[in-house]
């Protein structure tokens, strides 16, 4: 009775376990989330990413790990199928891309761009996207090192397109400031 | 008693794990991501149609130019960067590349600023890379399929900044540099790109790998 019991025991982890897979098997995986609820409108947008932590060495070769800005946009609070996303990403080789774009739906890239913007060192990457005049404009101030930063003279990147959307939908959430 | 442990241990199990089971993200739209693409997505051949991309435009350095280079005000640097087409259809054998800096919707600057003697900032300003860019040829050229075109590319850095700035460099991205393809009515073309993207015009995306850092005398 006893190896009984211990045997149910082993098989019930084991069930468990093959009932938790994880989600970084996903084609995509990601980490963050979206937010999603109190919807209000906006003209600019601002996201600061900072990879001085993150050893690229452990990201495989051809894949690469993103911080990036996502947005709808739209006309006042009625949504246009249009998202907006201003993002870098670390490669394996610690080189940092600049690569904004908007896409029409979740499968349509429309308008794309890309740079070399630093590498993994860099103090602060902030991506900052603006909407108006019939445009939007993506902006990534690059700091790359502290001297920079506290001077406030980072490296700018500015690029931009034409758009039928007057303002953008962000989500609203409260966040204690404690991370 | 041995078999109460027993009880005690499979229960404590299930309350460590059953919730890893059931806090998985849910699947269906609720979930759903946009893409991110990167050139990793643009080089893949089979990715990158199926986002209507023909095939892409590599902008690079030699593999023995220096990345830093040393200008005085009032000067010019003469740079060579290569331009290679690849392209992931046989039937696109050219492309169409324009190139002019003063036209690009993509603009770099390198923010300055001019301390006094107690470290105190009394100036800043703004250096417009674009502005002080050129490149020979300049205008539009015909690229074929995987040839590699040497450009160069003449830095000039202004006799007239400012004495005192930091920093002295700034960043010189090859900007103002776009590919598309015309007159798309090739099926053999078309059929390889979902039906939204099949337009008379499809632009080549460009793939930058080139940020020279440019020093001066401050």
């Amino acid at each position: 009775m006893g190896k009984k019991m211990v045997l149910a025991f082993a098989l019930i982890i084991a069930a468990l376990l093959v009932l938790a897979p994880l989600r970084v098997d996903a084609d995509q995986p990601y980490m963050g989330g979206y937010l999603k609820r109190s919807v209000v409108t906006s003209n600019m947008v601002l996201v600061d990413v900072n990879y001085q932590e993150t050893k690229a060495s452990q990201i495989p070769d051809g894949k690469s790990l993103g911080g990036v800005a996502s947005v709808a946009g739209g006309d006042g609070f009625t949504p246009s199928g249009w998202i907006y996303q201003n993002g870098v990403s670390l490669l394996h080789n610690n080189d940092v891309i600049w690569a904004p774009q908007a896409w029409e739906g979740d499968d349509e890239p429309e308008e794309y761009h890309q740079e070399w913007a630093g590498e993994a060192d860099y103090v602060a990457f902030y991506e900052r996207m603006d909407i108006g005049s019939s445009r939007v404009v993506y902006t990534l101030y690059a700091y790359s090192d502290f001297w920079h930063w506290d001077h406030d003279y980072p490296e700018t990147h500015t690029w931009n397109h034409s758009t039928a959307d007057n303002n953008f939908l962000v989500g609203r959430q409260s966040h204690s400031g404690n991370w | 008693m041995k078999r109460n442990l027993i009880f005690g241990l499979m229960l404590l199990a299930l309350v460590m794990l059953v919730p890893l089971s059931c806090a998985q993200p849910k699947s269906g739209p609720e979930m759903e991501s946009v893409p991110f693409i990167t050139d990793i997505e643009i080089r893949d051949p089979e990715t990158a149609l199926q986002y209507g991309m023909l095939g892409y435009v590599d902008i690079l350095l030699p593999s023995d130019a220096p990345e830093t280079v040393h200008i005085n005000r009032g000067e010019t640097a003469n740079i060579t960067i290569l331009l290679h087409f690849v392209s992931h259809v046989p039937e696109l054998t050219e492309i169409k590349v324009n190139i002019d800096p003063k036209k690009s919707d993509y603009k770099m600057e390198q923010c300055y600023v001019i301390e006094d003697a107690q470290g105190n900032i009394i100036e800043r300003g703004v250096i417009n890379v674009n502005e002080l860019i050129s490149y020979s040829p300049n205008g539009t050229i015909t690229m074929e399929a995987n040839q590699t075109l040497p450009i160069t590319m003449t830095i000039r850095v202004p006799a007239d900044l400012p004495e005192g700035i930091m920093p002295t460099s700034f960043p010189v991205n090859p900007m103002g540099i776009t590919a598309s393809v015309s007159s798309v009515d090739n099926p053999d073309i078309l059929s390889r790109v979902p039906p939204q993207y099949r337009e008379d015009t499809m632009d080549i995306p460009a793939i930058v790998t080139v940020l020279l850092e440019v020093i001066f005398d401050g």
